[in-house]
């Protein structure tokens, strides 16, 4: 019997229980199924999936289509023919291959019996060994086995040879078979080709495709039993990134990147636009075709009004956005049309608004980006259309549904950044382990694109917003980076970020450098530190002395307002800005005006007082300047590559307009402007008025576009003579045009034009004597007069160009501006008082500033009042003590108030920063430290009224916020051109710096501050671009949170060199001048001759030189001496080359540069050749052909058309690019349009050829290490010097002393004895060899090499040199070298004894002909 | 030999092979027609100068040497303008076997202007006792640099190492001799002509054996710029064409055809009361 037990159980209860709680779990089970199921990137995924289908399904319309299916049709009848053709020959295959099979049996049988005696002479040679041992030589028994050993070796050798010819022998029946097979085998490719092309569109179709097998695999809850990778299955993909790392507070981890699971087709190159685009164009076709034959109209591609065709695609991160005009952008597309300009703007947005039909596009790749997009919407909406009839699914062609569109150097596996490497958060940033697209924390690119998301993107759990966009710009650390500002995290692993430029700005990080360089050049780096970013000069000018230069009316109102005298200065503005105009009055700061002109004064007055020692040389006597000798020189000497000149004379203009007037004048013919009303207005305009323009049109970035549209053009063979080449206005050091007016500002006081002759005079002749830390090099050195021997009178004639110079300069005024000092009154006094005592306020009781202020004294035997004891401190530094006493004491009370006001300001502001000043030599540096400033907290940035909602606010309540927008004129210049783009304040880091870099006050917007709590920061006046360059390096400072072996390796490769080095010939304007890279030298523009057909070309041989492969080149030890003392080496141009004031670090940078360089280069290079290389000799391979086949009667071999095969796409593009930028081919022999398949062949072989010969020369190594010099005997030095003769070489060039009696006095190539100081050995032979390949356009004609001189010789004459000189090519360079060499270092002087005396007539002079006789001198011969 | 040697030498191999098989086109249809016409320059003649070959006593001349570019007859007659269809002619035309033929004489080129068809061989004379190179510096074409240091040397530069694609003008110098230039027009097809310097003949040009069709003329000058015609000819007809130069004035091309003028707005500096503002150029459009 069962014990009944009393349970507090009740198992019917428990089972309702149980049965209730399984069903909420299978509920909550089929609900977790469902969300899952649901979540949106698998919307993306079925996306992908469907335009996966629709490409395969276009891809067998187009198979379909009549012309593919008469391909087909002619690819079988091909294989058909070829198979005909075959069993023509087919008796003579069929002997072929009895006899290949035969050789085949009779090389077994050679190579047995070879073998076999191998394996027996090997014995015998140990026997050999053996006896000779045991026995000695001599021995009967050892000479026996020796000479059973030599038999042996002659037989082997019969049998070795035997084999051989066996095998050369089976090599051409093997060659010849696979000739005669060849057509069979290409003709059965191509169609199996074709049908497998067809099978697997379908194939594709079906995977992708909706339908049974793509539902099946994803079915909810059963979706984990397909295997991973399965087209049409979705799922969540991912990379691990061991290399970047995130920080997860104190703990780094491994990243891990989910962003491809819904940009799946991130890394497909078959997802570019243009690829989708050009396949459903092809489909298109095929469609209408169908339809025309089934009697329905064609679909037509119409692109609607941009309204209309708005896409609420939400990645599409490089649309930029129309509100802010991003200036790269613009350039990028249309880089005829002029960036950010009104000029232009109605006209873009015509375009926008029109309905276009496709038959009035241009091709695809000339469209603008914009209508691109615009483009393939249409496109695309056309062909849904289609899929609609044929129930298929709809698809898009927008992110994230595209590819990456730098594939070449993101992404893809074979790129240098491939996707398993480098992920994605490390360049964009973001949450890369959400799969949703708010958690994912993407970053809007402007306020449009934010609107639009947050209506669109708003997570919410039961109503409840979870995540929306305010939330996560407020409180989420890691945002993706905005898309105009993604190169900010290239510096993670190029951390000196130099190595990442192109001076072309092309592929490149080229904000990211420009902002960097920025950074130094504008002195950014003075006031506010960034950690490893190398020692930083001071960028304005010592001010140490400055009373030797300046009067107090131009310091005045310079520092008041430096654009008013000079627009497009460096100098920052501190004052007429928004906290400091009449309008910015407050309870703290009742008259701004006052205040500033009070501080100017304080400012200048202390500058003034505080000078130390200088002693400028006297103006040497007996000198006159000549101005006009002066503007020639001006030109001509080189100033125009760091400085812009407006008003000087264009030597060339044929108008004789100056610089300023005509780049303006052409600039707006050619935006339209009609002739006449151009030349009015730029007539019209003041010098500030052309500078303005000039700053705003004349930018680097847009002459760089119009030059890269030239070199496509050139490429291109397109027309260059309409291009219009707008000048690049350059910053880089002062604009001249008023110097005049600020060194004198009278010309009618003698004192000052005197003053300001005597300035110049020292500048020119030394800058560093005036300003030790300038960049400004001597440029008028002795050595240019290196024909004069006597020492003096070189001097002389250095003296008299300086002066010509200076009077010239002292011409160039700009007398609308009135540079006469603030006039002080007592209210001036008064606001100094005051000012003091505010800044005296908290560290001092009242009457301790009362006696501060009036300099009481505290005892009456105190040496001094307490002012004047303060101002002593500051400056005791610097001025001996007695010195500054002097000075203090020698003014009056005011005097005194102004020289502590001024000492406070020159603090508060931080000149010291920029400025060498008496007394402030040890100052700090003013700004906060920007080494970590792109990890700062948004919280800790100060947005002020503008912080985030202010926006909604504003328009839900109408005037509320609106004072922040003040329509007053007074702000037009810092609002409108200058200023920010009011609406377009995002809350995040990249828009605050952006922000406060165009208009650093903004910030202060409607705050009530007290003066010296006001931000100080002054306004730079930068261009959007130039803002957005800053803001990118300034986003760019962070931990970089990557692991070592990504981060680009400095210390042990070449790049350490290059990046160094850029950096320096940037910072030294080298590039101003030469060509060294892919830079285009500023001072070209001015070099330009006008051709009548060709478009521009520079006077090449007259410019500077320059300076590709310049690294494996020169002597190393000779480049670095000569950097810093810089010698005569091309006499003939009128240019000159600076003497820099280098130490021996930065002329080592400089050298190194040139040679890693070059190094570089040459691996590049190296690289692109060794993959054709490969490429050739695996075509070769699988053709059978040795090494030793020679090309077959077509002039072809197997893989000579290498250029044509797609795998070889990104060599070809490099080869071709290098090859025409250094002019080692011309564009038309690699034109498939204009070329024969052969001579395209000859083209690209040529390529090949030029560029390694370049690679070759310029593998060179660093240190350079000149090789010992083969010594040479007297009558082998004579035949040296007789050969040189007989080339007449010193027709043209010098060799050793230029005084000497017969010497080439006017020689147009350097003298030769350089070489032996001067030149790398293996760069004269490949000079010598060919010089046109080296440095295209070259005056040196070519002598040996191919189609040099010495080959064309007749045969008698070159028999006759030969005889004399040596047989060979190689031997002849060898003497020739030799004893350029031997001679240099003997000193000797070489003498043509035939070299013409030049008669009496001055150079440069024609001859007059007799007008009257005219007739019969010219015209009868 | 190692590998990549090896492939280079046959590509190299490829391309001699390759060059050497180009030249087997059909020689195009020649007709009946003629062109022939004067040259002139309008305008106030430019003065007449000598060239100074001071720097050469090898070049010594007894009268000075006019300066080509600067030559106009009397009555305005222009000589070596190199006139020469530039479309209309569709057919290929073989590269005469003959060379053409320039001369370094007197340290002048002679001729001073001439045309060549694509791909025809150049035959170079050094006629003077010094050393000349001769540098062709063409713009489409491979430029060619060598040295002929010895009077009396001949050297033929065969098709292939000229110049291989059409180009008008290509410039011919002598960097020793920088006054030294020469221009050749090098076309596809043998209707050119230069204007004669002949004393009798200055200016005048004759195109023989045109085929019948409708062209374009080209008329190239080195200093005066290019002029172009259009002509229609019939078979045997003989057409008189007149070339007018002038200076070239005014600079670029006038903007007659470019979109309508805009306003140009410049961005202005600030104004405040204690600065003398600078005014703000042209028509100001207020921006929002």
């Amino acid at each position: 019997m069962p014990v009944v037990t009393e349970t507090y159980r009740n198992i019917r209860t428990l089972n309702i229980i149980f049965a209730a709680s399984a069903l909420a779990a299978l509920a909550s089970m089929l609900w977790m199924l469902k969300d899952d199921h649901e979540r949106p990137w698998r919307e993306h995924q079925t996306d992908y999936f469907n335009v996966q289908a629709a490409l395969a399904h276009f891809e067998r319309l187009e198979l379909s289509s009549p012309e593919s299916q008469s391909r087909r049709t002619e690819l079988a009848a091909q294989l058909d023919a070829a198979l005909e053709k075959a069993r023509e020959h087919e008796p003579l295959e069929k002997a072929l291959a009895q006899r290949e099979a035969k050789l085949n049996g009779e090389l077994q049988a050679a190579a047995a019996r070879f073998g076999n005696l191998n394996a027996e002479y090997q014995v015998v040679i140990w026997e050999y060994e053996e006896h000779k041992t045991l026995h000695g030589p001599e021995h009967p028994a050892t000479v026996k086995v020796f000479e059973r050993m030599k038999r042996d070796e002659a037989k082997l050798d019969e049998l070795r040879k035997d084999k051989e010819t066996l095998e050369d022998a089976l090599q051409d029946v093997q060659n010849e078979l696979r000739r005669l097979r060849a057509p069979v085998e290409a003709a059965r490719k191509a169609l199996s080709d074709f049908d497998k092309r067809v099978a697997d569109a379908e194939r594709r179709e079906q995977m992708y495709g909706k339908g049974i097998t793509r539902t099946l695999f994803n079915l909810p809850g059963l979706d984990f039993a397909p295997p991973k990778g399965v087209p049409g299955r979705q799922e969540i993909k991912q990379v691990v990134l061991p290399d970047v790392r995130q920080d997860y507070s104190f703990l780094q981890s491994y990243s891990i990147d989910r962003c491809t699971t819904c940009h799946v087709a991130i890394d497909q190159s078959g997802a570019s636009l243009e690829k989708m685009v050009a396949q459903s164009e092809a489909a298109l076709r095929a469609i209408n075709a169908q339809r025309v034959a089934a009697h329905l109209p064609p679909l037509e591609v119409v692109i609607r009004p941009k309204a209309s065709s708005a896409h609420g695609g939400h990645g599409q991160p490089h649309a930029g956005g129309a509100a802010t005009p991003s200036s790269g952008d613009a350039y990028a597309a249309a880089p005829e049309q002029r960036p950010a300009s009104r000029v232009d703007a109605t006209h873009g947005e015509s375009e926008a608004d029109k309905e276009i039909p496709a038959r009035d596009l241009p091709p695809f790749d000339k469209m603008s980006p914009d209508l691109k997009k615009r483009y393939a919407a249409a496109l695309v909406d056309t062909l849904n259309e289609h899929l609609k009839e044929e129930g298929r699914e709809p698809i898009r062609f927008e992110q994230p549904l595209l590819a990456h569109p730098r594939l070449d150097l993101f992404v893809s596996p074979n790129s240098p950044h491939p996707m398993s490497r480098m992920g994605c958060t490390s360049c964009h940033e973001g949450n890369g382990q959400e799969t949703d697209f708010m958690y994912a924390a993407h970053t809007p690119a402007n306020r449009e694109q934010e609107h639009e998301w947050s209506e669109k993107y708003v997570i919410t759990t039961w109503g409840m917003p979870q995540a929306t966009f305010h939330l996560i710009e407020e409180f989420w650390d890691r945002l993706m980076m905005p898309p105009k500002y993604t190169q900010a995290t290239c510096a993670k692993c190029h951390t000196q970020i130099s190595d990442l430029a192109s001076y072309r700005g092309e592929g490149t990080a080229d904000k990211l450098v420009e902002g960097r360089k920025l950074y130094t050049q504008l002195g950014c780096i003075n006031c506010h530190l960034v950690e490893g970013l190398g020692d930083s000069r001071r960028v304005g000018p010592d001010l140490t002395h400055v009373n030797h230069k300046l009067d107090t009316g131009f310091l005045h109102r310079w520092i008041w307002y430096p654009a008013d005298f000079r627009p497009s200065t460096r100098m920052p503005h501190f004052y007429m800005q928004e906290n400091n105009l009449p309008s910015s009055r407050n309870d703290h700061d009742s008259d701004p005006m006052l205040r500033t002109e009070t501080e100017v004064q304080a400012m200048t007055h202390y500058l003034q007082t505080f000078t130390r020692p200088h002693a400028p040389e006297p103006l040497p006597e007996g000198i006159e300047g000549d101005p006009k000798r002066g503007a020639e020189l001006f030109v001509e000497t080189g100033c125009l590559a760091c400085h812009a000149s407006l008003g000087t004379v264009d030597p060339r203009d044929e108008q004789g307009r100056a610089f300023g007037r005509k780049w303006v004048e052409d600039d707006l013919r050619h935006a339209g402007v009609p002739s006449e009303e151009a030349a009015a207005r730029a007539a019209k305009m003041t010098l500030n008025e052309q500078s303005l323009y000039a700053i705003e049109h004349f930018t680097r970035e847009r002459h760089a576009a119009a030059m890269r549209e030239l070199d496509r053009l050139r490429s291109t063979g397109g027309d260059t003579d309409s291009l219009y080449i707008p000048p690049d206005f350059t910053r880089f050091a002062p604009e001249l045009s008023g110097i005049g007016t600020k060194l004198a500002p009278n010309p009618d006081d003698p004192v000052q034009v005197e003053r300001g002759r005597r300035w110049l005079y020292n500048w020119l002749r030394e800058p560093a004597h005036y300003h030790p830390g300038t960049k400004m090099p001597r440029l008028f050195g002795d050595n240019y007069y290196w024909r004069e021997p006597d020492v003096t009178k070189r001097r002389a004639l250095a003296d008299k160009d300086i002066l010509d110079v200076t009077a010239y300069l002292l011409t160039q005024r700009h007398d609308t501006f009135k540079p006469e000092p603030i006039a002080t009154d007592d209210r001036h006094h008064q606001m100094a008082q005051s000012l003091i005592r505010t800044l005296l306020e908290g560290q001092f009781s009242a009457a301790a500033a009362d006696r501060m202020v009036n300099d009481t004294k505290h005892a009456a035997d105190d040496e001094m009042g307490p002012l004047s004891r303060a101002i002593l401190k500051q400056v005791e530094r610097s001025l001996s003590r007695d010195e500054a006493l002097a000075k203090i004491q020698s003014q009056d009370l005011h005097g005194k108030q102004m020289l502590f006001l001024g000492a406070k300001m020159i603090t508060h502001y931080g000149c010291n920063a920029c400025h060498t000043i008496a007394g402030f030599e040890t100052a700090t540096r003013p700004g906060t430290e920007m080494t970590f400033w792109g990890e700062k907290r948004l919280a800790q940035l100060d947005f002020a009224f503008f912080s985030p909602g202010f926006e909604q606010l504003k328009e839900q309540h109408g005037g509320l916020f609106t004072h922040l927008y003040p329509e007053s004129a007074e702000y037009e210049h810092l609002i409108d051109a200058n200023g920010n783009e009011p609406q377009q304040i995002l809350y995040n880091r990249a828009a605050f710096a952006y922000h406060k870099l165009r208009n650093p006050r903004i910030w202060d917007r409607a705050k009530i501050k007290k003066p010296y709590e006001k931000l100080k920061m002054p306004n730079f006046n930068l261009s959007p671009g130039e803002a957005e360059a800053l803001t990118t390096y300034l986003l760019s400072r962070v931990h970089p949170l990557v692991s070592s072996p990504v981060q680009v390796d400095y210390a042990h490769t070449t790049w350490g060199g290059i990046a160094a080095g850029r950096h320096f010939v940037d910072e030294l304007n080298c590039v101003g001048c030469h060509k060294i890279e892919d830079n285009e030298p500023l001072i070209q523009q001015y070099f330009l001759v006008s051709e009548r057909s060709g478009g521009r070309s520079v006077d090449e041989l007259n410019a500077p030189p320059w300076l590709h492969g310049q690294g494996a080149k020169v002597n190393h030890n000779w480049f670095h001496v000569f950097l810093r003392n810089v010698e005569m080496l091309r006499p003939w141009l009128k240019i000159r080359m600076p003497s820099f004031h280098l130490n021996e670090r930065e002329a080592t940078t400089l050298v190194s540069y040139f040679a890693n360089a070059a190094m570089q280069e040459s691996s590049a290079v190296h690289e692109r050749l060794g993959a054709v290389h490969r490429f050739v000799d695996a075509a070769q391979k699988r053709a059978g052909m040795t090494s030793q086949a020679r090309p077959d009667a077509d002039g072809r071999t197997p893989g000579d058309d290498w250029f044509s095969d797609e795998t070889m796409a990104a060599h070809r593009k490099f080869l071709e690019e290098y090859t025409l930028r250094y002019r080692l081919v011309r564009p038309v022999e690699l034109d498939p349009t204009r070329n024969e398949p052969a001579n395209l062949v000859a083209g690209y072989a040529k390529a090949v050829g030029n560029a390694g010969f370049l690679a070759d020369l310029y593998d060179i190594e660093y240190p350079f290490v000149e090789p010992p010099r083969p010594a040479m005997s007297d009558e082998r030095f004579a035949l040296g010097e007789q050969m040189l003769l007989e080339m007449k070489c010193l027709a043209c060039h010098v060799f050793g002393d230029p005084y000497k009696e017969g010497s080439n006095s006017r020689p147009t190539a350097p003298n030769l004895n350089l070489t032996s100081r001067r030149l790398q050995r293996g760069w004269v032979r490949g000079w010598l060899q060919y010089p046109a390949r080296i440095q295209p356009g070259t005056k040196m004609p070519q002598w040996w090499g191919d189609g040099g001189s010495l080959v064309q010789y007749p045969k008698e004459l070159y028999d006759e040199f030969a005889g004399k000189y040596g047989p060979t090519h190689e031997a002849q360079m060898t003497l020739l070298e030799d004893f350029m060499y031997e001679a240099g270092l003997r000193n000797y002087t070489v003498i043509d004894p035939t070299l013409p005396k030049p008669s009496e007539t001055p150079e440069g002079e024609e001859i007059q002909l007799d007008e009257e006789d005219e007739p019969e001198i010219e015209l009868d011969e | 030999m190692n590998p990549r040697k090896m492939s280079m030498w046959v590509l190299a191999a490829a391309v001699t092979t390759a060059l050497a098989g180009g030249e087997a086109l059909a020689d195009g249809k020649k007709g009946t027609a003629v062109i022939k016409g004067m040259c002139k320059f309008t305008g106030d003649k430019p003065k007449l100068t000598g060239v100074n070959m001071s720097a050469d006593p090898n070049c010594k001349h007894d009268k000075p040497v006019p300066n080509p570019e600067l030559i106009v007859g009397k009555d305005g007659e222009l000589p070596f303008v190199f006139v020469h269809i530039k479309s209309g002619i569709s057919e290929k035309y073989d590269a005469p076997k003959e060379p053409a033929h320039i001369d370094q004489n007197g340290c002048m080129y002679d001729p001073h202007v001439f045309g060549m068809i694509a791909g025809q061989a150049l035959k170079i004379t050094n006629s003077d006792d010094t050393a000349h190179n001769i540098h062709a510096a063409p713009k489409i074409n491979n430029e060619f640099n060598f040295g002929q240091p010895k009077k009396g040397m001949v050297t033929v530069r065969e098709g292939k190492d000229t110049f291989k694609q059409p180009e008008v003008m290509i410039h011919i110098k002598c960097d020793v001799h920088p006054w030294m230039s020469a221009y050749v027009g090098v076309v596809t097809h043998p209707f050119f002509a230069v204007s004669s310097n002949e004393k009798d003949n200055r200016g005048k040009f004759e195109i023989k054996e045109l085929p019948a069709g409708s062209y374009e003329l080209e008329a190239w000058h080195e200093k005066w710029g290019t002029v172009t015609q259009k002509v229609e000819i019939k078979d045997g007809e003989t057409k008189e064409i007149n070339f007018e130069f002038t200076k070239p004035g005014g600079g670029a091309k006038a903007a007659a055809d470019r979109p309508a003028p805009r306003t140009v707005t410049l961005s202005t500096i600030g104004s405040g009361e204690a600065t003398a503002a600078p005014a703000a150029c042209c028509e100001h459009e207020p921006t929002k």
